[in-house]
């Protein structure tokens, strides 16, 4: 059971919850849980989300509302503080990055609420002061659906984003779907071997790995997580 | 059909293998080809598929009722990945359960 402590508003489609998790023995940045919650009548639904936070922070949710989502509209609109629903996890050792030593830059691509897993791991590094060059690539609808829009500048890492649906006057970022000539321009070089993790709805995981494979990174080193929807 | 990834069935995976197995890595009994299984295709249905993302064989399925899981892992090769002998895991193998208890 998970107990919400706190919850933040990041955008007008996503909130954060902070939880509280009795027996929570810590996670790996890019590790998620699954959400399971039973109505009245004993029917049971289960969702996974990523957790937000660094390592040794209390565990957060980052939900994004689907507007005929089952749970999401649940998770972002109504739960209060001091709600408790059942939760299992951290799950996930594949899709995760530990500050180990390794000097390998990191390569992130976000697609929307994507961005969650991957902010946990920019929040590691910084958090650990680690010096492993860091590139954040990350696709948003419009600024106003840009999740942790403050903290990004505050990363320490590079951050390049695009806005595919609406830019406002003066945007200095791009203004597309993310396609093999941004990641070109973006990426580290494949010689520089870097770590790769693409995250998002299905469709932007499948294009974005595909574009990275076309430009000679090893799908070996490509780790991708798919959220689902198109 | 749309599909996600082995790292978002590593729940139901733990509860199969009694450990995170997402950075284990599967062969493939068609094609041969090695990969972990947090890469591996995961199509949901009414159970769990998981594809080989080379050749598309099936390598493992799912079904999950009640607390008890029905397992077939008959497409990986040799993979060391042992489900725990527990109740509540069913081990199939070509449409058999293999442990006595009927499927759901
Ligand atoms: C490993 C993993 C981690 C995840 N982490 C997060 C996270 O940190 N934050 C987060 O907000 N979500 C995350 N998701 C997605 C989340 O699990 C749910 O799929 C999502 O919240 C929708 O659930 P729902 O019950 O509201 O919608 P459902 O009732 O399941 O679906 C409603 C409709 O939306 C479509 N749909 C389902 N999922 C998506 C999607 N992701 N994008 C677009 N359309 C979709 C469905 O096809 C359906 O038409 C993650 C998924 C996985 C597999
Ligand atoms: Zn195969």
């Amino acid at each position: 059971m998970g107990e919400v402590t706190e919850t933040v508003t990041e955008t007008p489609r996503v909130r954060t919850l902070v939880l509280d998790v009795p027996g929570w023995t810590g996670h790996r940045a890019g590790q998620h849980v699954d959400v399971r919650l039973t109505a009245e009548d004993g029917y049971q639904a289960e969702r996974s989300y990523s957790l937000a936070s660094a390592p040794g922070e209390p565990p957060a949710l980052t939900v994004e509302r689907l507007d005929d989502g089952e749970l999401s509209p649940y998770l972002v609109d109504e739960v209060v503080r001091g709600d408790r629903f059942e939760l299992r996890g951290p799950i996930g050792g594949y899709f995760v990055w530990d500050h180990d030593g390794s000097t390998e830059p990191l390569f992130l691509v976000a697609g929307g609420s994507g961005v969650v897993p991957l902010m946990a791991m920019l929040r590691h590094r910084r958090a650990v002061g680690s010096t492993v060059p860091a590139k954040l690539l990350y696709s948003s609808r419009s600024l106003d659906d840009v999740i942790y829009r403050d903290e990004l500048d505050r990363l320490g890492a590079e951050v390049v984003q695009t806005l595919t649906r609406e830019q406002p006057p003066g945007w200095g970022g791009y203004g597309r779907r993310v396609d093999v000539d941004m990641l070109r321009e973006v990426s580290y070089p494949p010689d520089e071997s870097p770590r790769v993790f693409v995250c998002g709805p299905t469709n932007f995981v499948e294009a974005v790995a595909e574009g990275l494979v076309a430009l000679g990174h090893r799908p070996g080193r490509i780790r991708t997580e798919r959220f689902g929807g198109t | 059909m749309i599909h996600l990834d082995g790292n978002s069935i590593g729940g139901l995976l733990s509860d199969v293998f009694g450990r995170d197995v997402t950075d284990a890595s599967g062969r493939c009994r068609e094609c041969g080809a090695e990969n972990f299984v947090g890469a591996l295709h995961v199509y949901r249905a009414a159970g769990v598929v998981v594809r080989c993302p080379s050749c598309s064989a099936v390598l493992m399925r799912f079904v999950a009722a009640r607390d008890e899981v029905w397992v077939d892992l008959g497409g990986l090769l040799g993979s060391g990945l042992e489900p725990l002998r527990e109740t509540r895991v069913h081990v199939m193998h070509g449409g058999e359960v293999v442990d006595g208890r009927a499927e759901p």
